[in-house]
């Protein structure tokens, strides 16, 4: 439920729950979704009681295999995978949460300007849009991490930067239907100002496949700085960051246990996201205009 | 429809215009200085050695004067010399590009292929365990970070089980067939020598699967949908009416009719896919354009990286430009704006 | 319509079909991978590579000495059995003047280039004079230079304005290679003083060789594969393969699937981890060999926010607090070994510096001595690379919890190694990580870079909080020990190491043994200091 209650689009929420029945909101594979997001969420939030060990101290012998001491094992320093999978959810998450609020607001914002306005405001947004777009994500991506130093923040700013345009077209597109509607139509007539009528009346209309979308959208967003961790341009050691172990686990390929419990974790956070932002796509009827 | 094509086609050099400047740009903004690895560290004490090696690169000049020269050299076809291999971008790409090329044309087959034949299976067995079998499956393959799914395979297919090769295009002892396309499947098979093609193909399967698994879940979602909307459709109800039989009908009109948005986004997909092969190409010693792209930006190669994302950025471009007459050539009833 | 249907049929028939064919394909190839058995005439090598240039005299990388070794012979040579001894190589005589200041050489007149020509001393003149004038990354190897000089039509004499002791070694170091001056010039080469823009040969350097070596270059296509071939007219014991490749294999578990399954004959960087799973296969030798590589931390109070380091006291409190003998066990996995000063075990001069040692009560008192009770917090910028077998990353991790236990707060940034060296360029970092491989073998390169002297390498620009730093001991000592020789000069060394062991700048951490892989019938693979692996002596048992 977390997903669908992010502050900027609370205002929202009651119109989205009256367009799916209850039933639509509750299908397993949603169940198991919210289940273990929430898993995910308390993981992330209590790891410092859940977890057995420091994540980033050496508390063993080196390349252990899993045991009842170490459940996941050991890596290349003699930490315990398990703890240190545990933490990494402290990361991923909430980076790739922060990146798609961020991205939507502001390609939500130029988009409904460039939709509502039209004329040159219009073709400046979305030209730069378009050519942003252009660049395969994880190229841009890469670029702008290397421009700015390793870390997780400036990944998550090169994932801004690649991620907004999709949010802008979508909005964009919105508005650009919404704008002939009659009650809009009735507002510019009684004179309402432009601002007013995009922001009351316009942006509310629009906002439910941008939150699928979103939804849809944040399990990318992990997976884009998970990859970005992985090329070395995301989390600085020792972050137990799931994508870095990752490549900590590549250089022992054979101590696969290093590597398997942070994809892993990542698959089923991935996973539930996916299955939350399928079953809102079909309980609320949006078709997906996905790049 | 022709001026639609025309106007979209107009505006490609413009676009590529704005590509080539942005890559310029980022690629000067970076805060750290090729210099440095371009003479080593050991040099940076050496003023002598230091200019030499900018006069040698045209890094003395201000970015002003770069980027023109830049510009200059583009209209001629010449994308500068690479820093790190020190050929010219434009072959090391060409060299490049159909590695890249093989590995995303199989995938997206793989994916196109696989994400049809889960949609039919998923439509018309809606809401029983093939249909949701196939759901999971296809939504899996988009939840997976595809550098860690090439980990997995590789140790068990590879380093355990030992059926497929490990990394890279052919085995070790193996030599490339003589360069026609640059497709190692195609030129083995133009030389007519099979064993080489089976290596070829072997090492494909593995990459090509993982890069495709990723698109199955986005087109066998758009094959299921539309398929669905397709059996409520009134001419369906006709046929039926006619007395055919469910799968004739299956096969013969709803299927057919299903797959025109599946056309729309191939195109997108095939831009998708060379993100996704950036990493793949990471993890199986892919020599392609990806793990070119990594390597310029690991060593502030300014040409390797404006040439690469030039070419990345017109593939897109064109992958685009084709989806959007392909869709208006399917779909006339598309509002063209 | 019936028609049309039988296409549809059709249609899903091809389906299966595909299916079928790909399932067979699959069969198929694990067939063709077993019956790929061939007489070894082809040698096939597994590394990770840092080529970036195949031009001789521009390179500068280990595999570039692998490389040039093979395809351009030297005027002397590192004897396989004592690397402190010389053996003649183009040269059949070498000999010094008695201030160091003049060598001669006497070429041998069997000497031939790859293409049947004599080598004649113009060529070795037009050679080095290259190398020193394209001003690349090994030209420092040449400075002083003053002149060279061919008397006659065997004999070359290269001249120095200041005694170089060191020269003799120099000579034999890869990057001294003598090229075919006719044929090089013919595709835009120069030695002119100008050349570092005038020569324009570096991209004919990617697909030709010219030299005098056993091997010459057939094909190198980068990140993938350098080819060489047997040189036929080669004036020496003609190499036993017909072709060595050295693959790109990156990684060192692929080096080893490799080599296990038979697909490569050596693998080179092996990692220490995997000696264990190696000893039970057969088919494979392994040796664990003393390196003369190591990697180190500098420590650089002049970098920006280097302050702390500045009291000689916080560094040698920094040096205590490091376990190193976890350190070799946990990187290395035990194969290696420590080391005391910048000049590496085995090499003159190394012999009897006191080898580091872990004390962590003895570095809290020597921080609290300097003012620092509590700890500091200090950052660090170094390349991600896996060095000789030990990932700075790891060791930069475990050095981090070294440092916390004596409360200084190491803040890791590991970076791609050319923006690595645009920081070491620019202002600096006050801790960093690296490692150092020799060029040739003789001691004078480590108080070249290391010891805090003019224009010496990076650490002395920021070895104080004054930033550029110079030790005059160390000046002295080193002009000293180049006009020497023998045991003299083995007591100069001596005393420069003890000196740069003293400035604490330099922390050696690990001299990791190499590790060497190679299927059991392949023979002389060997780890030479100036050169790495001679492929020319790589053999097959009978």
């Amino acid at each position: 439920m977390t997903a669908i209650s992010l502050p900027s689009l609370a205002g929202n929420a009651r119109d989205l729950w009256k367009r799916g029945s209850a039933s639509a909101w509750l299908r397993p594979p949603m169940i198991f979704g919210y289940v273990v997001l929430a898993f995910w969420i308390v993981a992330a939030v209590g790891v410092q009681w859940i977890a057995p060990y420091d994540p980033i101290k050496q508390v063993g012998e080196r390349l252990l295999a899993p045991s009842g001491t170490h459940w996941f094992g050991t890596d290349a320093l003699g930490r315990d995978v398990f703890s240190r999978t545990l933490y990494g959810a402290r990361y991923s998450l909430p980076i790739a949460a922060v990146a798609i609020v961020v991205s939507v607001t502001i390609g939500s914002v130029l988009g409904a300007v460039a939709g509502y306005f039209g004329g040159w405001v219009d073709a400046v947004i979305m030209r730069i849009a378009d050519m942003t777009m252009a660049f395969p994500a994880i190229l841009l991506a890469m670029a702008v991490a290397a421009s700015l130093g390793p870390g997780l923040n400036n990944a998550l700013i090169a994932i801004v930067i690649v991620w907004w345009p999709i949010y802008a077209r979508l909005m964009r597109g919105q508005v650009l239907s919404i704008k002939q509607r009659e009650h809009v139509e009735s507002a510019v007539a009684i004179g309402a100002s432009g601002p007013r009528i995009l922001f009351r009346h316009i942006v509310p209309q629009s906002l439910t496949p941008i939150l699928v979308n979103a939804t849809m959208d944040l399990g990318q967003v992990i997976l884009l700085v998970a990859s970005l961790s992985f090329l070395g341009l995301g989390a600085l050691p020792p972050t137990p960051e799931w994508g870095a172990m990752i490549t900590d686990g590549a250089k022992n390929f054979y101590q696969p246990w290093i590597a398997a419990a942070p994809g892993f974790a990542m698959l089923t956070i991935v996973l539930a996201i996916n299955f939350i932002g399928d079953g809102l796509r079909d309980a609320l009827d949006v078709k997906a205009t996905r790049r | 429809m022709l001026r639609f094509i025309l106007k979209r086609i107009a505006i490609l050099p413009l676009l590529l215009l704005g590509i080539v400047t942005i890559a310029f740009v980022i690629s000067r903004l970076l805060p750290a200085n090729p210099i440095a690895s371009l003479v080593g560290e050991r040099n940076l004490n050496n003023p002598e050695i230091v200019a030499a090696a900018k006069a040698r690169w045209g890094l003395d000049q201000d970015l002003f004067t770069q980027y023109l020269n830049y510009l200059g050299h583009l209209f001629q076809g010449d994308l500068g010399t690479s820093f790190s291999t020190k050929s010219s971008v434009t072959s090391d790409l060409l060299s490049r590009l159909p590695a890249t090329m093989e590995l995303t044309i199989v995938a997206l087959l793989i994916g196109t292929l696989g994400g049809i034949a889960l949609g039919v299976i998923s439509a018309s067995r809606k809401d029983r365990f093939a249909d949701h079998l196939s759901r999971f499956f296809s939504l899996l393959g988009s939840s997976l970070p595809v550098f860690w799914t090439g980990l997995v395979f590789l140790f068990v297919f590879y380093a355990q089980l030992g059926v497929l090769p490990g990394p890279g295009r052919l085995s070790a002892r193996i030599e490339p067939p003589a360069n026609v396309t640059g497709f190692y499947t195609v030129d083995s098979l133009l030389a007519g020598n099979i064993p080489l093609f089976l290596d070829a193909v072997s090492h494909l399967i593995l990459p090509a699967f993982i890069l495709g698994w990723g698109l199955v879940g986005t087109i066998s979602r758009l094959v299921r949908a539309s398929m669905l909307d397709e059996m409520h459709a009134d001419y369906v109800r006709t046929v039926r009416a006619k007395g055919l039989s469910d799968g004739f009908v299956m096969r013969h009109h709803v299927l057919r009719n299903s797959l025109t948005p599946v056309v729309t986004i191939v195109g997108f997909a095939f831009g998708a896919l060379l993100t996704g092969a950036v990493l793949v190409e990471q993890i199986f010693s892919w020599n392609g354009i990806g793990s070119y792209a990594v390597g310029a930006t690991r060593t502030l190669d300014y040409p390797a990286i404006n040439g690469v994302t030039l070419v990345g950025g017109a593939i897109f471009l064109l992958a685009s430009l084709a989806t959007d007459i392909v869709y208006a050539v399917v779909d006339p009833r598309v509002r063209l704006a | 319509m019936h028609t049309k249907q039988r296409s549809t049929r059709f249609k899903w028939r091809s389906l299966v079909a595909m299916a079928a064919t790909a399932t067979l394909l699959l069969t198929g190839c694990s067939v063709g991978a077993a019956t790929t058995a061939v007489a070894k005439h082809d040698l096939v090598i597994a590394r990770a590579m840092d080529l970036t240039t195949l031009d001789p005299d521009r390179g500068y990388c280990d595999t570039c000495q692998i490389v040039f070794t093979a395809l351009y012979d030297r005027l002397v040579i590192v004897s396989p059995e004592d690397s402190k001894t010389l053996q003649p190589g183009l040269a059949s005589t070498f000999t010094a003047n008695a201030d160091n200041t003049q060598f001669t050489f006497g070429l041998d007149p069997a000497a031939t280039f790859s293409d049947a020509s004599p080598v004649e001393p113009k060529d070795v003149k037009w050679s080095l004079e290259r190398l020193a004038n394209i001003k690349g990354s090994a030209s420092y190897l040449l400075a002083g230079m003053s002149s060279i000089d061919t008397p006659d039509a065997k004999t070359v004499v290269v001249n120095f304005a200041a005694p170089n002791s060191a020269f003799l070694a120099i000579v034999a170091a890869s990057y001294l290679g003598i090229v075919n001056s006719d044929v090089a010039s013919e595709h835009g080469a120069s030695a002119a003083a100008d050349a570092s823009t005038a020569d324009t040969a570096e991209d004919w350097f990617l697909s030709n060789s010219a030299g005098s070596g056993p091997y010459i270059l057939d094909s190198y296509t980068a990140n993938s594969a350098v080819k060489l071939t047997a040189n036929p007219n080669y004036w020496r014991t003609k190499p036993t393969f017909d072709t060595v490749t050295l693959k790109e294999v990156t990684d060192s578990s692929s080096q080893l699937q490799q080599l296990q399954q038979g697909d490569v004959d050596i693998a080179m960087q092996i990692s220490p981890d995997a000696l264990d799973q190696l000893k039970n296969t057969p088919t494979v030798t392994t040796a664990a060999v003393d390196s003369f590589n190591y990697t180190y931390i500098a420590l650089m109070p002049g970098a920006e926010g280097g302050a702390p380091l500045a009291d000689v006291r916080v560094r040698e409190a920094i040096k205590d607090a490091i376990d190193y003998d976890n350190i070799v066990k946990t990187l290395v996995a035990g194969y290696g070994k420590l080391q005391g000063s910048p000049i590496p075990n085995g090499f003159e001069g190394s012999e009897k510096v006191a080898l580091p040692s872990y004390d962590v009560t003895k570095a809290k008192a020597l921080l609290a001595e300097a003012g620092y009770p509590d700890g500091f917090t200090i950052s660090s910028t170094y390349p991600k690379i896996v060095a000789y077998g030990v990932d700075l990353d790891l060791q930069m991790q475990a050095i981090q919890q070294n440092l916390a236990s004596v409360g200084i707060t190491l803040e890791l940034t590991p970076v791609d190694f050319s923006q690595w060296a645009d920081v070491i360029g620019g202002k600096g970092t006050p801790i960093t990580a690296v490692y150092f491989a020799p060029d040739h073998t003789d001691s004078s390169q480590y108080v070249q870079y290391f010891g805090l002297i003019p224009n010496g390498g990076y650490v002395a620009n920021f070895a104080s909080l004054a930033g550029k730093t110079v030790n005059q001991a160390e000046v002295d000592g080193l002009t000293t020990a180049l006009a020497q020789t023998g045991a003299e000069r083995t007591a100069s060394y001596q005393a420069l190491a003890q000196l740069m062991a003293d400035d604490v700048n330099i922390l050696p951490i690990v001299n990791p043994q190499l590790i060497m892989a190679h299927a059991s019938d392949i023979t002389g693979v060997t780890y030479s200091p100036c050169c790495n692996v001679d492929l020319g002596a790589l053999g097959l048992t009978k």
